[in-house]
């Protein structure tokens, strides 16, 4: 029947109707991702692991604009604001979005790693406290309460991370306790932490930076090079890792990387 | 209706989550979700010093420091010995004769003893200090061996943390208290210059600040302030500043009229019967009523005083307020060779 197929035939209106829902529902799926909350999640979340703070923190306030009732959003903002050394503003903003949710866990964590940040290591452990108490199996409270046992110097704070990583197998996790250990100068432990990220992801290009920095933090210059090396093969673009090595390859300082590595702390 | 929060499945109409509380209208609720920032300058400041963190700090170390002190009482309270033991703490080595440890008690009371006489004969000398320290040290000991008699030999921590506290407490009950009382009765003054031929340079005489002054006592005292200016010849000039602390004798009290003629001291027209620690012999005539409140002492131990024939200037060296005079110098201590009782 193909000499048929080429026929025309007046369309009913019925059909015409059709086709039109048709083509505005097909329209709407094509568009519906640039408006869509869950997009502006997915991005800030994409940002963050690229280590765009700043424009992570944007796309989780369009998320919320969107549906307020997404806690993740809040969480992440929170964590966005930590991330950028505002710890009296993450505080305030946990403290905010726990009247919406209330005793919400992740939540929770977030205002207790803003306390300890900030200093308040009773009120952190309290907070945090409040949060392994909650129902639900999250790892952001177990990578808090983590850094709360580095910030108290009690050396168990291997065992909160491991927890954290059996709850969530997101490269991000290790890399977050990472960021953790160099925030508190522990770049030995940092750097096999963020390994642990790279292996996990050897593609993405964060990971390799932050391995850079620990390796820079522990005064291992030619290793570090190579992480950065790397990094910028994976993302050209990346311009804190082009910084690095730029700064890397022209300020050479053998004696001082030689005393760095000697009394480095970890 | 399930709850954002929670994710508890909740009655159609409900305003709130039954389990968390959450409003279920949150999703469309009028707030503002941008979250606060701080600015380029607070971050700056905060990474100078961070305010909250000094507070946070402060406020934990005072929540420690009551732990602390629980802990310290912990240290203290299972090494406490019984009273009658502690009592003999007093003196060492007598605790160990009350607890039948009459070798060591000896021991620590015979050391400490000569350790003791030795520094109070050289006391005001440097040895002096340093057998003192010794003579405490050994005190020390002996309450040391009594406090920690139930520690381990491996114990060195809380061996010293006792240690401490028993060196603490012994110094603030009984040696504190003893050194202000021997410095107030017997204050040893290093002689920095010679008063031929009663003291010689570095003697030491003790000085007792509790008694009253009297006349014909010697004692220490600061020569009042004065200043003499000679106009010498051309563009030398020599400014003299007399002042600081002397010793020497009170020649007359309050009320007593003092003249001398031709070298001789005269007090109520009577050849007085104290003389100056260095026969001094003023020229000229001058005649002087020590006024109220003040004793006559010639300033016979002060280098340049003599010879100068202005009266003013002896007027004025010579009256000395009672407040100025800090006690009475009743024995020349050191050197042993030459140890005399002041008179």
């Amino acid at each position: 029947m193909t000499r048929f197929d080429r026929l025309e035939f007046e369309e009913s209106e019925s059909q015409k109707g059709v086709e039109h829902e048709l083509g505005r529902a097909q329209q709407q799926r094509h568009r519906e991702p640039d408006r869509d909350e869950r997009f502006w999640l997915a991005s800030a979340s994409e940002e963050r692991r690229k280590g765009l703070f700043e424009s992570a923190l944007r796309y989780y306030s369009r998320a919320l604009e969107l549906d307020k009732s997404l806690v993740t959003g809040w969480v992440g903002q929170v964590q966005m604001l930590i991330s950028m050394g505002e710890y009296p503003e993450a505080e305030l903003w946990s403290r905010k979005a726990l009247e919406l949710f209330r005793n919400n866990a992740e939540l929770l964590a977030g205002r207790a790693q803003a306390l300890c940040r900030k200093g308040d290591v009773k009120g952190a452990m309290a907070s945090c406290d409040a949060a392994i108490g909650q129902q639900g199996l999250f790892s952001y409270p177990w990578i808090v309460r983590g850094e709360l046992m580095v910030a108290r110097r009690e050396n168990v704070e291997e065992y909160c991370f491991d927890k954290a990583i059996q709850l969530d197998e997101d490269w991000l996790v290790p890399l977050e306790i990472g960021l953790i250990y160099l925030h508190y100068g522990r770049a030995a432990k940092a750097l096999t932490r963020t390994r642990q990220a790279v292996e996990r992801a050897p593609d993405r290009a964060y990971c390799w930076y932050r391995q850079g920095v620990c390796e820079l933090e522990l005064g291992l210059s030619s290793p570090a090079e190579r992480s950065l090396k790397h990094c910028l093969q994976l993302e050209p673009k990346y311009a804190d890792a082009r910084r690095l090595l730029e700064g890397l390859t022209m300020n050479r300082r053998p004696v001082r990387r030689f005393f760095r590595r000697l009394f480095n702390r970890s | 209706m399930q709850c954002a929060n929670c994710q508890f499945h909740n009655m159609p109409g409900s305003a709130i989550c039954g389990r968390c509380g959450t409003s279920m209208a949150l999703a469309t609720a009028t707030m503002d979700v941008h979250p606060p920032r701080a600015g380029r300058m607070s971050m700056r400041l905060r990474r100078v010093r961070p305010v909250a963190r000094t507070y946070y700090e402060a406020r934990d170390a005072m929540g420690q420091a009551g732990a602390r002190s629980v802990w310290l009482f912990g240290q203290i309270a299972p090494s406490v010995p019984p009273l009658p033991v502690t009592i003999r703490l007093i003196l060492p080595g007598w605790s160990q004769f009350y607890v039948g440890r009459r070798v060591l008690g000896h021991l620590f009371l015979w050391s400490f003893l000569v350790l003791l006489l030795l520094g109070l004969l050289f006391f005001g000398r440097v040895w002096g200090s340093v057998l003192l320290g010794l003579a405490f040290s050994v005190h020390s000991s002996a309450a040391l061996d009594i406090v920690a008699h139930d520690l381990a030999p491996g114990e060195v921590r809380r061996r010293m943390i006792r240690g401490l506290l028993v060196t603490a407490a012994l110094a603030l009950v009984l040696y504190l208290p003893a050194g202000r009382l021997l410095t107030a009765v017997a204050d040893p003054q290093v002689i920095d210059m010679p008063v031929y031929p009663f003291l010689q340079e570095h003697d030491v005489l003790l000085v007792n600040h509790w008694t009253t002054p009297h006349v014909g006592q010697i004692v220490l005292y600061d020569l009042p302030e004065f200043t003499e200016a000679d106009p010498g010849v051309g563009h030398h000039r020599t400014i003299v500043n007399y002042r600081g602390a002397r010793i020497d004798r009170i020649l007359a009290g309050p009320g007593d009229v003092v003249r001398w003629e031709e070298g001789l001291l005269l007090v109520n027209n009577l050849a007085g019967e104290w003389a100056p620690l260095n026969r001094l012999h003023p020229p000229g005539k001058a005649t002087f009523k020590v006024p109220e409140g003040k004793y006559f002492i010639l300033p016979s131990t002060t280098p340049g005083a003599h010879g100068r024939a202005e009266s003013e200037m002896w007027r004025d060296l010579s009256m000395i307020p009672f407040t100025s005079i800090h006690g009475s110098a009743y024995l020349r201590s050191n050197p042993l060779t030459r140890w005399a009782r002041l008179r």
